[in-house]
């Protein structure tokens, strides 16, 4: 339906402008490589244990050659990133080489994304009740342990450490379950702040490690020659009863290489990180991969390398795989006690970036599911919002079940883990890689960046570059597959369920698809818009953004238009679709946008709009933050106020809150609204938005007044003004602050204290708090603020 | 040769094992050459990006935000 000033479409169908662009925010390169760093980082703390288990102690060569081989991994994700916004596996694998092995690949992805989050919090665990018995044995070698304890436990006190990584694992993965059921979201701060901490630890550990060995000595270990490997029977997988098993030779490197390859797990989230990278996306996407690979060369890389050179030889591997980091601590030069405080602060890092990255997984995995969902591969029955929080609560939901079955099926053993973990890794790497090679001759234009080197002849270009990756890739996972019998197994069982769901899902979407569009144009009609504006949504300025979600609660609609009039002021329902991590900026059609959800919120608009006989505007925007969708929504229409419902999560305060950070961070050009939010009651509390005329005191006012009769009486100041007095008190506490800024927030600080209980609360576009509630009770019309 | 149907012997008839076995010697050798070559060529792509793509991390955006809070 349109505005009041607007003619009826040609049919009777209701109008909706539906936006295909995401609002988005945008961080700068480095916190995007610390998102990455949380996934790919982690795995310095495991990687080591499990390939040195699995082939012996030449381990680190090995892992320090996935690293750097994983440079060139980053470039083929540099180019797809470079040719699509969302570079992922999906994305990529879908427009060269169709939706069945989309699917596919897909699935593999979700394999490696499902067991992160297992891995590392069995990891984690396992590092935590590692310190925990270590610290037992030390206090019990001290006498400090009661006797009753000790006779409770038949001996030193201790914990057992596979139920303990369960337990730990179980209680992290529920903990996030719950903060993405809630919608938390994903904070880059957060990231930033973990791997700085991990960075401190990184460079102590490399530090002191150096210094050990500079006054231990140590051994390099040994070449990664097909002599120095030594298979234990589980890594030979469906190979142990071939003469392949015995007489290996070159292909054991293969095979070992196999076997060290999830070391550079994570590097799929530089794909899903990059829409959000800031401008020049290009450059700083290469900038953040750049980082992430020269870091993980060394935490994981050269972290690895010289754990096995400062660990005795005669140190059996079994009492350490699980905790390669700590033990390597405990062999350093130095006093016990300091080792042991520093064991407990790569324990505590370990923890942040483990548990960091089972959110990561979660996140990572619902972004990817809800992708595939908005492309009908999965029925909407998935995406349908958390009554509450809005979330896609049936993927977090079927997510965390798979992962806790997963720790439950592991009994925490990280090895088990790691063995299945690779072929979700290698997997999709591999479709990326073919599906980048084969766009290379599909799609002949230019892209933004292209792996190296390139051979021209002629008019042919042949990527060497990427071919060698992808031929790296192909042979190791096709190696992986016969000498890693658990991932081959269940990698395969779990592939297959899941292209089997997205199969039928995608069948039954097809067919309900028909029917809901059928329903659609009968009753809606879609205009797709890339960008909002306000010619084309057809509304005059100043008009009134209400936002809607929950059908359900629809009061402040109901409040706007009992108070508004509608002939003079457009009315504009605005519901911001929230989209998840994987997907696209720019290119989500109108279909995915406007499912079944929007049609029922709509249908109930438009009711509640035509009982009280006014017209409405109906829009949908996709949006990764809402807030921000809603400010850059705004901009665009030129609106004089937003209205919102009491948010089920956050006071009216906290809402505006957010809505100023928003506000803050749009791009310009931005102008003020108010924004105003509807309690039951109703009770309505206003807040202005942007930059504005403050509530100047009467005492402030008179202020000025005076200052400007006394400098009035000179001569020559005839022309002076009242705003000239604060445009020189401003300018000059500007220049005071800019020199000595402690004592003025000293001194503002002061003000605050005093005002507190004078004035009203004040939530400000930055988050300072601003006047509210501008109007106690409802204003009858927008315009008389 | 001690073949490997002696400790397996669900795996099938000897001769069948031998030439499966035959099979998997020569997957294995031309998996190591496909191998070897993709490594080399990957060499070369971790080299060239890695210069290209340090120099980008060293070089200085121009887009330098002055925080200072001035009216002049």
């Amino acid at each position: 339906m349109s505005s009041g000033s607007q003619t009826l479409p040609p049919s009777n169908r209701v109008r909706i402008v539906v936006a295909s662009s995401v609002a988005l925010t945008f961080i700068s390169y480095w916190r995007a490589a610390a998102i990455v760093l949380n996934d790919l980082g982690s795995s310095a703390y495991y990687v080591g244990g499990i390939a040195e288990d699995a082939f012996g102690r030449s381990a680190p060569w090995f892992i320090l050659g996935v690293m750097l081989f994983s440079f060139a991994v980053r470039a083929v994700y540099v180019e797809s990133c470079s040719m699509f916004v969302r570079g992922g596996v999906y994305r990529v694998v879908k427009e060269a080489l169709g939706g069945t092995l989309a699917k596919l690949s897909v699935s593999a992805l979700m394999f490696d994304y499902i067991l992160t989050g297992p891995i590392s919090g069995v990891s984690a665990g396992q590092y935590v009740a590692g310190l925990v018995n270590e610290l037992s044995v030390k206090a019990d070698a001290h006498g400090w342990i009661p006797p009753g304890l000790h006779h409770m436990f038949h001996g030193t006190p201790h914990l057992n450490v596979n139920a303990t990584a369960v337990v730990i694992c179980l209680a992290v993965t529920l903990y996030y379950w719950w903060e993405n059921i809630k919608g938390i979201e994903e904070s880059s701060d957060k990231a930033l702040r973990v791997m700085q901490i991990t960075t401190v630890m990184v460079v102590l550990l490399l530090g002191w490690a150096v210094v050990t060995l500079l006054q231990k000595g140590g051994d390099l270990p040994p070449w990664p020659t097909p002599s120095n490997l030594h298979f234990s029977e589980d890594s030979l997988g469906f190979l142990k009863h071939t003469s392949l098993a015995r007489t290996f030779g070159l292909f054991g490197i293969l095979m070992a290489f196999g076997h060290s390859v999830l070391a550079m797990s994570g590097e799929e989230t530089l794909a899903q990180v990059n829409r959000e990278i800031a401008h020049p996306k290009l450059k700083n996407l290469k900038r953040a991969a750049i980082i992430v690979a020269i870091y993980s060369f060394l935490f994981t890389g050269v972290g690895t390398l010289l754990a096995v050179m400062i660990i005795p030889q005669h140190v059996p591997i079994a009492s350490y795989e699980n905790n390669l980091l700590a033990e390597l601590v405990m062999w350093f030069s130095g006093p016990l006690v300091l080792k042991l405080l520093f064991r407990t602060f790569v324990v505590v890092v370990g923890f942040l970036i483990l548990s960091g990255a089972i959110n990561t997984s979660i996140i990572g995995s619902n972004g990817v599911l809800n992708r595939v969902s908005e492309d009908g591969v999965l029925t909407d029955w998935f995406r349908k919002p958390q009554k509450t929080y809005g979330t896609s609560y049936r993927i977090v939901n079927l997510i965390v079940g798979l992962q806790v079955l997963t720790i439950l099926l592991s009994r925490g053993d990280v090895i088990v883990l790691g063995e299945a973990y690779a072929f979700g890794v290698i997997w999709s790497f591999t479709f990326n890689s073919l599906a980048m090679l084969v766009l290379r001759f599909k799609y002949q234009g230019e892209r933004g960046w292209k792996v190296p080197p390139n051979l021209k002849i002629g008019n042919t270009e042949i990527p060497i570059g990427l071919l060698s990756v992808f031929m790296v890739l192909l042979t190791t996972a096709l190696v992986n597959l016969a000498t890693k019998e658990i991932a081959t197994v269940s990698g395969l069982i779990f592939a297959a369920t899941f292209f089997v769901i997205f199969t039928i899902s995608e069948k039954t979407n097809a067919r309900k698809f028909k029917h809901v569009e059928k329903e659609m144009k009968e009753h809606f009609q879609l205009l797709h818009e890339e960008r909002i504006e306000r010619e084309a949504v057809g509304v005059r300025p100043d008009c009134t953004i209400v936002t809607v979600r929950d059908y359900n609660t629809l009061l402040q609609l109901r409040w706007v238009l009992q108070t508004t009039d509608t002939t003079e002021h457009d009315v504009v329902v605005l519901g911001a679709r929230l989209v998840g991590a994987g997907s696209g900026e720019v290119d989500l059609s109108t279909e995915q946008i406007f499912s079944e959800h929007e049609q029922t919120l709509f249908t109930k608009c438009v009711s509640i709009a035509e009982s009280y006989g006014k017209h409405i505007s109906l829009m949908v925007v996709p949006a990764r933050d809402v807030f921000s969708a809603i400010v850059q929504t705004a901009n665009s229409l030129g609106a004089a106020r937003v209205v919102a419902g009491l948010s089920t999560k956050m006071t009216a305060e906290e809402q505006a809150f957010r809505m100023g950070q928003a506000w803050e961070a749009a791009p310009p050009p931005k102008h003020q609204f108010v924004f105003q939010v509807v309690k039951p009651g109703p009770e309505v509390l206003s807040f202005r938005i942007g930059p504005h005329n403050p509530d100047l005191k009467t005492e402030d006012v008179m202020l000025v007044h005076r200052l400007w009769l006394d400098a009035r009486r000179q001569s020559g100041m005839e022309d002076l003004h009242h705003h000239d007095i604060v445009t020189l008190a401003l300018t000059r506490l500007a220049s005071e602050y800019s020199r000595d800024r402690q004592t003025i927030l000293k001194e503002l600080h002061g003000t605050c204290e005093d005002l507190v209980g004078k004035t009203p609360p004040r939530v400000g576009p930055t988050g300072k708090p601003l006047p509210t509630p501008v109007t106690a009770t409802p204003p009858t019309d927008p315009r008389r603020q | 040769m001690h073949g490997p149907y002696a400790r397996s012997p669900a795996l099938g008839s000897s001769i069948e094992w031998e030439c499966m076995d035959l099979v998997l010697q020569f997957l294995a050798k031309l998996f190591i050459v496909i191998f070897l070559i993709g490594v080399a060529g990957s060499l070369v792509v971790v080299a060239v990006s890695f210069v290209e793509d340090f120099e980008l991390l060293v070089e200085s955006d121009d887009e330098n935000v002055d925080a200072a809070i001035t009216r002049a």
